[in-house]
């Protein structure tokens, strides 16, 4: 590989079929008996294009689901909304019914606890997650079993969000790379092929010499600190020492024995805000998931899609009527009018095609991994993949019935299917709000996914929820 | 003394829901985002702040710039009688402690280029608002390296040779002295001591890099930090009062030179505040003090759409210029705040001049039709949706901005669709906009709000001045009757350059572009315990007549910038 510039290093294994090269077998000392397991969660601002509201006006105003699956709960039919992923039909599960019962409110509140289950926290008059998220506790345990470089990696388009739904603690947000690039050459250089294996070592040692030199500072500092600015150098002293072992672990890889992504259409990426960004910016961040995770750089990746109204995707409403943000853009939906008219389809168009891209962020992912294998079977059949948003409904905001689609696979787990937890007909009906009710939550769906990754968890979050455990009939007795 | 009800408490915008036709509910004014008011509102529209794209770094977005009104006058109920105009009272038996803050991207620039003569002005930089997320670590090691591989050891100021025996822990120790703006303590003396001696010491240029580098990653370089409050408030250290002066003054590090300079008292901070307000720099700090409380970073995504014409690149900028070069005007020349909102003095491009129908190298815009800031095209075109003016948004920003007044953000359910006229029924903006906030738990703050807008309806969605609404083929006329509720602003006001005026008089406006000011200042939340410290500032520049340099100056006497805050009794 010493004879590759850099630009063909960029584009080394583009389109490639690629020999699983996990972390243990880069590192064959530690072979592992049993299947990794991996998580990938694509978080979506805004909600989506679904019939679940809470006020009978939009009901009647916002009558179509394509979100949900018709057919039947075996056999599922995917809607508009999910026709990217048909090639992975057997790989996907919906639920439906599941609402997030620690914060029911809208907006920020909504979306820092999406993924924590947790009530929201205020500090210094910031709204924040009251507790670490789903995928922090799986990092933190799949790492603690099998230490990888990067034990979790968090990518993110640009664009306006209200709310991290990702926490390593409470009011601890963890932050997002939106530039690929800057990412690629956090993930994978240690296999620049313009460097040898020992110029590599030599600016890993360098960066150790610096960490060591600031983690000297950080003994020299007085103890007697306020408690907020202790928290603050507590952050600061634990994730200079996880950079500290990710060079350690990073010294460990064979650097051949894996191939960096392609990461076609880079040379054309500008700066990551420029208008029509995106469109290259979901494949590029699909591909560097698939790869890290295939790499085995990192059991945990987790990418943020924000609410935006994207110039490159079919734009029928936007261009005649124009909404100064995406956020307007789907409240408008209850200023259609005629839900069969021209206006309120050119609506439903815009926000299909605006939906769909987002859910194909899933199917960038699932397509990246496909390819790659280990002793134990497919990498898909070995990655839990979460698709989910704050919200229900775009237009109305509810925190019912969210739109959670797994998708990939784990052992135990049986996919293919449509479960759906609510019985739609009883419950706490107000006057002019639609008669829903739904006993289970996003505790008991990550409390699932805890236990589908082998942890015995009874139950995840706060004592908000109204049922503990798992979701029954999800994984096999 | 007059003392009204606490404004939030009479806005009852509980759940604008729709009205009984079925149709939407209110269009409502967007969150502010105003810089001591609540300028971190993270909801509507508000991006969390990405270190890759957040256009102004002088300032972290802050979480909520300012306290409730009630947490500043108590008992719910806002005190808005002129401030005694007597000197002020030195001491505070209050005074904020203050979270630790690190630098900001901006800070950690200057810092760099003023301590080891590099420009980092290419390197992604983090913006930190309590304890750093991994990535943030991961970014500053990496502009760490970068920095640090940009240095030339021959241009620093060092104390001895580097190639001398002995001169390489000496010369950290006096480089750590610039970089942690203050002198190494003696534990931190042994700790440099030892950076030296683990660093490849034969080649001393490429240690004292490595040092550098590892000196960057450090909490003394990264974080201003403090000890835990206790018993009564107590002065500053000196070096961490400079290091408050340098940075809320001229958006860089203390200066060597100001080693010799008396700090102990406050006309001693008063005396450095005079120069500093007379430095180069400190113009750059006022450009960022009103981009970030009149949020002129929105203009460089300023777009419109038909009716309208489209927005250039070069519109924006000219736009965002002109609104700077007023401000400008206002406290660099006629050097009150009642300037900022009546001089009709002007600097455009010819984009903007063609806007505003005049020549380009007009000095001073129509006195029929312009007047300060609430008329200037860019801040109404920021307040306007992309096709029609927005009297809710502009209503709302004065009140929350320019009056410091308490409106709660609007429900989330709530839409934040535009309001447009309707060509059918013959009804203008502010007729359509009046009948969606008609009723309803909507009226509590739109009658709060809607007023305020209305004076300003003769600028259309790009700022531009029309004596009729142009709705569809039809020119209907504009009614520009308003109010300025809930303020010290009496009777109805009728048009763009009355309410300038009716600003240009307002204590209450006096009071609110203090307390903006001082949060920039501080670079963090005020909160109650800043409550004596703002009366001061207030008094102060409620007593020179609004005027900038006395409400500048004035700031380095305050408790709230002189001393550490004691321990909530």
């Amino acid at each position: 590989m010493s004879g590759l510039t850099r630009r063909a290093f960029l584009r080394g294994s583009a389109g490639l079929a690629v020999a699983l090269p996990t972390l243990a077998s880069l590192r064959p000392a530690r072979a592992q008996a049993t299947p990794q397991r991996r998580l990938v969660v694509v978080w979506e601002t805004g909600g989506t294009l679904n019939h679940r509201t809470t006020e009978a006006h939009y009901d009647r105003m916002h009558p179509w689901d394509d979100w949900r699956p018709g057919g039947t709960p075996q056999a599922p039919v995917l809607g508009p909304l999910h026709q990217g992923l048909v090639h992975h039909r057997d790989r996907l599960l919906f639920l439906s019914g599941l609402d997030n019962q620690a914060e029911p409110q809208g907006h920020e509140r909504a979306d820092v606890s999406s993924l924590t289950a947790r009530r929201a926290v205020e500090r210094a008059g910031v709204v924040t997650g009251g507790g670490p998220s789903i995928d922090q506790v799986l990092a933190e345990r799949l790492n603690a079993a099998h230490p990888v470089p990067f034990p979790r990696v968090d990518l993110a388009l640009p664009g306006p969000h209200f709310g991290e739904p990702c926490y390593r603690a409470a009011g601890e947000p963890v932050q997002r790379e939106a530039d690929p690039r800057r990412a690629f050459a956090r993930l994978f250089g240690h296999l620049d092929p313009d460097r040898s294996a020992e110029a590599l070592a030599a600016l890993r040692a360098d960066q150790r010499s610096v960490l060591d030199g600031a983690l000297g500072g950080l003994r020299a500092l007085t103890p007697n600190l306020a408690p907020e600015d202790r928290r603050i150098l507590d952050a600061h002293l634990t994730h200079l020492r996880a950079i500290e072992r990710r060079l350690a672990l990073l010294d460990g890889l064979e650097a051949a024995a894996c191939a960096a992504p392609g990461l076609a259409g880079v040379d054309a990426l500008g700066p990551v805000d420029a208008p029509g960004a995106r469109a290259l910016l979901g494949p590029l961040h699909a591909e560097l998931a698939a790869h890290a995770l295939a790499c085995g750089l990192t059991h945990v990746v987790t990418l943020h899609a924000p609410d935006t109204i994207e110039p490159f995707l079919p734009t029928p409403f936007s261009d005649r009527f124009p909404q100064p943000d995406a956020h307007a853009l789907g409240h408008v939906a209850r200023e259609l009018g005629d839900p069969q008219g021209e206006r309120a389809q050119a609506w439903r168009a815009e926000m299909q095609a605006n939906r769909a891209w987002k859910i194909g962020l899933v199917a960038g992912i699932m397509d990246g991994l496909a390819p790659f294998a280990d002793a134990h079977g497919a990498l898909l059949d070995q990655t839990l993949i979460l698709h989910l948003s704050e919200f229900s409904n775009a237009a109305d905001h509810t925190t019912r019935d969210l739109p959670v689609m797994l998708a990939g696979g784990l052992p135990g787990l049986a996919m293919g299917r449509h479960l759906t937890f609510s019985d739609g007909g009883r419950g706490d009906t107000l006057e002019g709000h639609v008669d829903y009710k739904a006993d289970w939550s996003t505790h008991n769906l990550f409390a699932t996914m805890l236990q589908a990754f082998g942890f015995e968890d009874e139950h995840f979050g706060d004592d908000q929820a109204r049922m503990r455990g798992a979701l029954p009939g999800v994984l096999s007795a | 003394m007059r003392v009204l009800p606490l404004p939030v408490l009479l806005c009852l915008c509980l759940a604008c829901t729709a009205s009984p036709d079925g149709m939407a509910p209110a269009g409502d004014a967007a969150p502010d985002r105003g810089w001591a008011l609540d300028a971190g509102a993270r909801d509507l529209g508000e991006p969390d702040a990405d270190p890759d794209l957040a256009p102004t770094e002088d300032a972290r977005p802050l979480p909520d710039a300012g306290p409730p009104a009630d947490a500043l006058a108590g008992d719910a109920q806002v005190d808005l009688a002129v401030p005694d105009a007597a000197a002020p009272d030195p001491t505070c038996a209050q005074v904020a402690h203050g979270p630790a803050q690190s630098l900001t991207p901006a800070q950690y620039r200057a810092l760099v280029d003023h301590w080891l003569g590099v420009d980092a002005s290419d390197l992604a930089l983090p913006t930190v608002t309590g304890p750093p997320a991994e990535l943030d670590l991961v970014r500053w090691l990496e502009a760490a390296q970068a920095v640090a591989a940009r240095v030339d050891p021959a241009t620093l100021a060092l104390p001895c040779d580097l190639a001398e025996a002995g001169c390489g822990p000496q010369a950290l120790a006096a480089l750590a002295e610039v970089g942690f703006r203050r002198a190494p303590t003696a534990d931190e003396q042994t700790w440099l001591a030892e950076l030296w001696a683990a660093g490849p010491a034969a080649v001393p240029p490429a240690a004292l890099r490595q040092a550098i580098a590892a000196l960057l990653v450090s909490p003394q370089v990264l974080y201003r930090l403090s000890p835990p409050p206790q018993g009564a408030p107590t002065p500053l250290p000196r070096a961490a009062l400079a290091e408050r002066l340098a940075w809320g003054y001229v958006g860089a590090p203390p200066d060597p030179d100001w080693a010799d300079l008396p700090l102990d008292r406050a006309d001693d901070a008063a005396a450095l505040a005079e120069l500093l307000v007379d430095d180069p720099r400190f113009r750059r700090r006022v450009d960022a003090f009103f981009t970030a409380w009149l949020a002129l970073d929105d203009l460089n995504t300023l777009a419109k759409a038909d009716p309208l014409p489209p927005v250039t690149d070069a519109l924006r900028a000219g736009l965002r210029a002109e609104l700077l070069a007023l401000a400008g005007h206002a406290v660099f020349q006629a050097g009150t705040l009642a300037a900022l909102f009546e001089s009709r003095a002007t600097q455009l491009t010819p984009e903007v001049a063609a806007l505003y129908g005049v020549a380009p190298d007009a000095a001073a815009l129509p006195a029929a039709e312009r007047a300060g800031l609430v008329t200037r095209a860019g801040l109404l075109a920021l307040l306007a949706g992309p096709q029609f003016k927005s009297p809710i948004d502009r209503g709302a920003f004065i009140q929350r901005r320019l009056l410091c007044l308490d409106l709660p953000d609007p429900p989330p359910t709530v839409d934040n669709t535009p309001v447009a006229p309707d060509a059918q029924a013959a009804q203008t903006v502010r007729a359509r906009t009046a009948q969606r906030t008609a009723g309803g738990a909507c009226e509590g703050c739109h009658r709060l709000i809607n007023p305020v807008g209305f004076t300003l309806e003769h600028y259309d969605g790009l700022g531009r001045f029309t004596a009729t609404e142009a709705v569809g083929d039809q020119h209907l006329p504009i009614d520009a009757t308003g109010a300025v509720p809930l303020s010290d602003i009496a009777g109805p006001v009728d048009g763009g350059l009355a309410l300038s005026q009716a600003l240009a008089r307002s204590a209450q406006v006096r009071q609110c572009v203090a307390r903006q000011w001082l949060g920039f200042f501080l670079d963090r939340p005020l909160t109650a315990a800043d409550a004596c410290s703002l009366a001061q500032l207030q008094a102060a520049f409620e007593a020179s007549g609004g005027a900038w340099r006395t409400l500048f100056v004035e700031t380095a006497r305050l408790p709230a910038v002189r001393h550490r805050g004691g321990a909530t009794p």
